[in-house]
């Protein structure tokens, strides 16, 4: 079970609360404003709080057990299979077929504390699984329309769609460590022991990950200032 | 706003946007699915999961030590590197040096040093500065050590395009000490509870051992945990940090050794990161900043 809230989602919802005031920062403001923010991330990035009990239960065969644990955990699951997937068809297949092998393997689980992150694993590799037997990586790619308007609300927007454009070119398994990581909040560490991986390797793909997306960002901005140029 | 912070908050939104609820079917079908699957029973022994492999690794290794010393007499060198007090060293065998015939030479011209690795492994400079201030945070949009590694088979050319490179991974950078930080200070943040790496795995620094590094005296730490051996060297003001990274094999050693013999630093030509720019945000303000005028 993961512990306070690391220091480096504080000092990401901290900025975040500078960016809306830049320069001139409303301390009481940036105080509501990472107080709304911590309860509405606090779940996701701490975890939920998986009962110890119930995961010994359902390890020894008690389905209503393993039922109340899926309740618990469903949600994160979820969310994450739609951000590495990006699509709620196979988000969906992906968790259905986590929680069947997480209800098959659990017996396989020895250390009950690291529930959470076990269940992550069989969710991501479940994800790798849906993204191969449906092949839809390139096909589902959608090309959207630029069309220049004022710079401050397009400019975000244009970037969300260049990430989601580029997002959809890299590797699932890219995808995997990017979104546990900026998602979820999970150090580096933790993301490479949750999937498996070394950390050096969880470390070059996220590096890869991000100069991949950063790219299509700054291609796009390159481009939107051309566009200014030519208008 | 930067190009940084314009990725990160893109990231960010980018990430928040979606369901964060699951939906109703695809659990309602698996939970029907459960309650007519088996769950797949042990049969009551497994080898344990690397993250346990390596402690028993590193009890036999310090087991194979005592033995060595207590039974052959041999008392293992220890070396005061001037930190004070000359701290209980951890004894460790010293491993047998691997042939570095036709091994490469791996220059960081940013960090000061050049290490040799073999040839078949892959390298990949640091892309941006490992800090103090940014630690915790690293790799988040660039790489701040140099990594290089081989894979599995460590008999074939890998690329980190590709991701076949895995482990054994060597990483290394260097930092200038901020001022008024002691070298136990900087060797006891790797050990403290809120450390980022291992947290509670690596000895405090009057555990570490001592090691050559490029002929002169540093430290070393096996992490408990199994995963990663650090070694540190203080060359003046600067800090070395070299790190292994072995899933296979105990991470400290003959290969981490061999490497770190071959290690030469060049204080000298390192290079700072850029000085920070003076903020009036209290957050900002509140992390610790490195000093460059600490030489």
């Amino acid at each position: 079970m993961r512990g306070p809230w690391p220091e480096n989602v504080q000092r990401t919802v901290t900025e975040r609360a500078i960016d809306v005031f830049p320069g001139r920062l409303n301390v009481s403001l940036a105080a509501r404003l990472i107080v709304n923010a911590r309860a509405s991330q606090a779940q996701r990035y701490t975890g939920v709080v998986v009962d110890r009990e119930l995961v010994e239960r359902a390890r020894r065969g008690d389905r209503d057990a393993f039922t109340t644990l899926v309740s618990q955990i469903s949600d994160r699951l979820y969310s994450v299979a739609y951000r590495i997937l990006r699509d709620a068809d196979l988000a969906q297949d992906a968790l259905q077929n986590a929680l069947v092998t997480n209800w098959q393997q659990l017996p396989d689980l020895r250390d009950t504390d690291r529930f959470e992150a076990w269940s992550q694993r069989i969710l991501v590799h479940a994800c790798y699984a849906e993204s191969r037997r449906r092949g839809r990586w390139t096909a589902t790619v959608r090309v959207i329309p630029f069309t220049p308007s004022t710079p401050d609300a397009s400019d975000a927007l244009a970037d969300r769609d260049e990430m989601e454009r580029a997002f959809r070119r890299i590797s699932p398994d890219h995808r995997a460590v990017f979104v546990l990581h900026h998602y979820l909040g999970l150090p580096l560490v933790e993301v490479a022991e949750t999937l498996g991986i070394p950390a050096g390797t969880a470390r070059s793909r996220l590096h890869n990950a991000s100069r991949v997306l950063r790219s299509a960002i700054e291609a796009d901005a390159v481009a939107t200032i051309e566009e200014v140029r030519l208008a | 706003m930067n190009e940084d912070r314009r990725f990160e908050q893109t990231a960010r939104q980018f990430l928040e946007q979606g369901p964060t609820e699951a939906p109703a079917a695809p659990i309602r079908a698996a939970l029907l699915t459960i309650q007519t699957t088996p769950q797949a029973r042990d049969l009551g022994f497994r080898l344990p999961s690397p993250r346990f492999v390596a402690p028993l690794r590193l009890a036999m290794a310090a087991a194979i030590a005592i033995v060595a010393v207590v039974g052959i007499g041999l008392r293992l060198p220890t070396t005061n590197v001037g930190m004070g007090p000359t701290p209980s060293v951890m004894a460790t065998p010293t491993p047998t040096p691997l042939d570095t015939t036709g091994w490469v030479t791996f220059t960081s011209e940013r960090y000061g040093y050049t290490v040799r690795h073999p040839d078949v492994w892959e390298a990949a400079h640091a892309t941006g500065f490992w800090t103090l201030d940014n630690w915790k945070d690293q790799y988040l949009t660039e790489l701040s050590a140099d990594v290089m590694a081989g894979d599995l088979s460590n008999s074939k050319p890998c690329t980190y395009e590709e991701n076949t490179c895995g482990y054994p991974s060597f990483s290394g950078w260097s930092l200038r000490l901020p001022a008024g930080m002691s070298e136990i200070e900087f060797l006891a943040i790797w050990s403290a509870p809120d450390a980022p790496k291992n947290p509670q795995c690596v000895p405090s620094p009057d555990q570490m051992a001592s090691v050559l590094i490029g002929g002169q005296a540093g430290r070393v730490a096996a992490s408990a945990c199994g995963l990663t051996a650090l070694a540190f060297l203080f060359v003046g003001t600067r800090a070395y940090v070299f790190e292994m990274e072995d899933r296979v094999n105990y991470p400290d050693g003959p290969l981490f050794r061999t490497m770190l013999s071959t290690v030469e630093v060049h204080p000298e030509d390192a290079l700072d990161p850029p000085s920070p720019e003076p903020s009036a945000s209290p957050a900002q303000s509140a992390t610790p900043v490195e000093s460059p005028a600490s030489t």
